[in-house]
């Protein structure tokens, strides 16, 4: 990629969307006048209200008996008190002032009546339809009360002269130790991710349907192709433009919401009344982490609008699309507000979540630099891989001419589809996407439900989509999902093959977990949830249906379809690390990707995914038994030990190796009685 | 004008393009729509591609102007020293393309959009600017040069982006349907231009639908019929091989022939 042709494109991207004045309007007017004007006209709406209650006279119809009098003399009392005044109407039915309530010249009565035990019953009536109503009978509640508890007072002043020390032996009061600036923080830690999500969503979608879809809309698209400048260039300089207009709203955005803030801060009694005085200035540190952050975030929504618009032929199907993505980007800048989930890790891998949890943290003044860095980290690499995935994908030709965009089947009628297809690579990265979506976002929620058989339902999806997507491409099944009956070869081959590579993960493992402790925490939960279930639901579901579902998943319709499309060993590679990283986390990337290779290898050469289903389910079944019965582990020479030596690993990687080249050997062998194996 | 100095010939090697919907047909096959066509244009001439709508004449300038991939064969730039142009960016340096498709940046004037893409082209401020003013003298475009593109009329917006193919002095021109549905006075200036282009020896493709328009400008004739390239010839040639006295005749003469 050259920079100066980036340059050149880049500086007619901005031209072009600065030119159109829609794009002007909603980028300024919309942070700068719609934002204070709907905080403020909310504010004032509630002001109002707040204060119109309290001003106004109730009409309160009071049923005349004996007690009647006091009750009236009581309201009328009050009025010195409170904004608000009582008028008092006297009937002498129930059902008249009843009828008066109904027909709205009442807002509320009482009536007064005698109980069993000689007690005064007033019974308050209302209409819960109408807040005025209900305002009324709350105040005559208000004041019932009052009254209620001088008399008990009056009483117990009697009987026990100090009754405090009888009514409340001990004493309890909260003490909140958080400073204003936390509390106060963490209401804005609430506010903030929310907004600003938002916003740069709508600063970045207008330019970036605008620049792809408008584009291509309007018949630029093809004079632009004309121009000599590549794909990745003219993709990397629609990303920058599109990038600069979401970074610029949402410095606006910061400014507006800024500016509210201090005026609310400064007029509301309010703020000052919840969080006692505070010192602004201690948001500083965090106000300017955030401001070297924004660009990163919107470069990130930048990227990802692009994704979704270059799909689409015109601006009203662009639109279309955002829409989903809008509620997604929403949702997940809510998380926030969820008690407990916090800046780990683990969620600072999480896209949109991490930045709403790092938002927050970064408010309630928690710096957590580890997460804050893997935060930026991540946010980087999602961008990068969107773009990348961007200029990739399309080729010219697919976005400029009819065809559309050839590279997912799931795109195309079903009556159209050809017999015995093959997935392409954009199908490929599709099934892997949704993939991730389901581990990331469906799994952990469906285990927390459903505990193991969370991990079943899971496993059924993987195995589900792959096998119903290939059926609604008419994929040929047997080439792709390698069904074929393996050679007899493959069955000790396969089997030394995992016994050879699961001892080497096990050094592996080791050895990382010498160097970098904190990078192998396993999954307590997932552990727990095996250890709860039984032995027998554990192993159905680990142990058996991965050992299916995954592989025809990732030996089947990832692995199946990349090495059609590229070299054999890329893409063993390829699906192995997509393998590994699917099960995010680290220790299992690493077993994951070690694991992938050896297997998809095997696949590869057996032409059989039977093979595969069988390694995996050594290796997950086995994982299940030993978690089960520790003393069979126990038992085994070396592996059993509590700790390893040097020597024990070096022993362990040796003996690894050997099986594997016994596997690797197993498979050369050729079997010439049997007309199988070509 | 700056004279061009290397000039290039194209030949197009047995190019097919397989397209994936079939017309008047429910069912999705694969069929050519350009299919295995040959052919060559030299510097100083003007070859001219005829044929009624579908007959992929559009598709195979695409392939020229490096907009689409062929299937099968390739599209060669051979400059006068008998060297081939290799990279595609090269490719798009010495081509000027112009469809009824490449549409121009509404909010810009043809000012702007002309140096927003001599930038691109990599052509230095002054040179651009000493362009610009050279082509619309040219074109005669001064008077609306610099109004935004969206106020122009069809004529003007066409002339727009003549001047938008010419930024760059390409040394081959391809230009797909230039005269579609202009009034005669524009469909004059850009005949008159492509015809001193020629003079200049440079090498101009281009594709129409008008028989006489093509009789009167072109040295030669490829004419195309569903895919396939059905006669090949100068004007003359082609009329005296079917006993016609205009091209029009000609050509139904010859895809009578060509579908009995």
């Amino acid at each position: 990629m050259s920079k100066k042709t980036i340059f050149s494109l880049y500086k007619k991207e901005m031209l072009d969307i600065f030119r159109d004045k829609k794009t002007v309007l909603i980028m300024i007017l919309v942070p700068l006048f719609l934002y204070p004007g709907m905080m403020l006209a909310t504010m004032l709406v509630m002001n109002g209200i707040t204060q119109d209650s309290m001003d106004k006279t109730y009409t309160v119809a009071i049923v005349e008996s004996s007690e009647s009098e006091g009750i009236s003399q009581l309201l009328l009392n009050e009025e010195d008190e409170h904004e608000y005044s009582f008028d008092i109407k006297g009937y002498e039915t129930r059902q008249g002032a009843q009828d008066a309530l109904s027909a709205k010249e009442a807002d509320a009565f009482v009536d007064t009546k005698i109980t069993d035990d000689g007690r005064v019953c007033y019974e308050i009536g209302y209409f819960s339809a109408s807040t005025d109503s209900v305002n009324a009978a709350d105040y005559v509640d208000e004041i019932l009360d009052d009254y209620r508890d001088l008399m008990r007072n009056e009483i117990l002043a009697e009987e026990f002269g100090d009754y405090d020390s009888v009514l409340n032996p001990i004493v309890v009061s909260n003490i909140d130790v958080a400073t204003a600036e936390e509390s106060a923080g963490s209401a804005i830690g609430f506010i903030i991710p929310f907004m600003l999500i938002t916003s740069i969503f709508m600063g970045a979608i207008y330019p970036a349907i605008d620049v792809t879809a408008g584009e291509r809309e309007r018949g630029t698209l093809e004079t632009l192709m004309i121009l000599p400048v590549k794909n990745s260039e003219m993709m990397f300089s629609k990303f920058m433009a599109v990038s600069t207009v979401a970074v610029f709203t949402a410095l606006l955005n910061l400014l507006s919401i800024f500016c509210v803030g201090m005026y609310m801060y400064d007029s509301v009694q309010m703020v000052e009344d919840a969080y006692g005085q505070m010192n602004l200035l201690q948001f500083l540190p965090s106000v300017l982490v955030l401001l070297v952050c924004i660009p990163i975030f919107a470069m990130f929504l930048s990227a990802v609008c692009l994704c979704v618009c270059i799909f689409a032929k015109s601006f009203k199907e662009a639109n279309n699309y955002s829409t989903p993505v809008l509620l997604v980007f929403m949702f997940a800048s809510m998380t926030g507000m969820l008690p407990n989930v916090t800046l780990t890790p683990k969620t600072a891998l999480l896209p949109i979540i991490n930045v709403t949890l790092f938002i927050k943290s970064i408010f309630e003044l928690h710096f957590d630099w580890q997460s804050i860095f893997l935060v930026f980290i991540s946010t980087i690499l999602y961008t990068f891989l969107a773009v990348i995935v961007m200029s990739k994908l399309f080729s010219s030709e697919d976005v400029l001419f009819g065809e559309g965009f050839r590279g997912v089947k799931l795109l195309e009628k079903r009556s159209n589809m050809k017999e015995k297809q093959m997935p392409g690579i954009g199908d490929v990265i599709l099934m892997f996407g949704f993939m991730l979506l389901l581990m990331i976002y469906l799994s952990s929620a469906l285990v927390f439900r459903l505990g193991i058989w969370g991990t079943g339902v899971v496993q059924l999806l993987i195995l589900a989509v792959p096998v119903i997507y290939a059926w609604y491409m008419k994929a040929d099944f047997k080439k792709l999902f390698s069904l074929r009956v393996p050679g007899i070869k493959y069955i000790p081959a396969g089997i030394c093959m995992w016994i050879g590579i699961w001892l080497v993960e096990q050094v592996v493992l080791l050895l990382l977990a010498e160097w970098f402790p904190s990078l192998l925490e396993t999954s307590e939960s997932l552990n727990l949830a095996i250890m709860d279930c039984g032995f027998v639901s554990a192993f159905l579901v680990v142990g058996i249906s991965p050992a299916i579902a995954e592989e025809f998943a990732f030996r089947g319709f990832l692995f199946g379809t990349l090495k059609e499309k590229r070299n054999p060993w890329i893409a063993i590679v390829i699906s192995a690390v997509l393998f590994g990283a699917y099960h995010m986390n680290m220790l299992q990337f690493i077993g994951g990707f070690m694991m992938g290779i050896g297997i998809a290898y095997v696949v590869f050469r057996s032409g059989s995914i039977w093979v595969g289903c069988m390694m995996h389910f050594i290796n997950n079944g086995l994982s299940v038994i030993f978690q089960y019965y520790p003393n069979i582990l126990q038992r085994i020479p070396i592996l059993g030990k509590e700790s390893l030596e040097t020597a024990d690993m070096i022993l362990l990687a040796v003996a690894g190796t050997i099986f594997i080249i016994i596997g690797l050997m197993i498979m050369k062998i050729k079997v010439k009685s049997k007309k199988r194996d070509s | 004008m700056i004279a061009a100095d290397g000039l290039c010939k194209v030949f197009v090697r047995n190019i097919a393009k397989k397209k994936g919907m079939k017309r008047n047909s429910a069912t999705k096959e694969e069929f050519y729509a350009v299919d295995h066509v040959s052919f060559e244009a030299k510097p100083g001439e003007i070859l001219g591609l005829l044929g009624p709508n579908g007959a992929g004449k559009t598709t195979v300038l695409r392939m020229l102007g490096n907009l689409m991939t062929p299937t099968e064969g390739e599209v060669k730039l051979v400059d006068l020293a008998g060297d081939e142009v290799t990279s595609v960016i090269e490719k798009k340096q010495k081509i000027g393309y112009l469809s009824g498709n490449t549409k121009l940046y509404q909010r810009l004037s043809t000012r702007e959009l002309l140096r927003v893409f001599g930038d691109i082209y990599g052509i230095d401020k002054e040179t651009c600017e000493t362009r610009i003013n050279e082509i619309f003298q040219v074109l005669d475009m001064e008077s609306f040069g610099d109004n935004r593109i969206e106020k122009l009329s069809t004529g003007q917006t066409q002339r727009a982006n003549i001047a938008r193919c010419l930024i760059h002095n390409p040394e081959v021109y391809i230009f797909d349907e230039p005269t579609l549905g202009l009034d005669i006075i524009s469909i004059e200036a850009i005949v008159s231009f492509m015809k001193k282009e020629k003079e200049k020896g440079k090498t101009v493709l281009y594709s129409t639908h008008y028989m006489e328009e093509a009789q009167y400008l072109c040295d030669r004739i490829v004419m195309m019929y569903q895919g396939k390239v059905i006669a090949m010839g100068t004007p003359q040639e082609l009329m005296e091989a079917t006993n016609t006295d205009n091209l029009r005749d000609t050509f139904r003469s010859i895809i009578k022939e060509e579908e009995a």
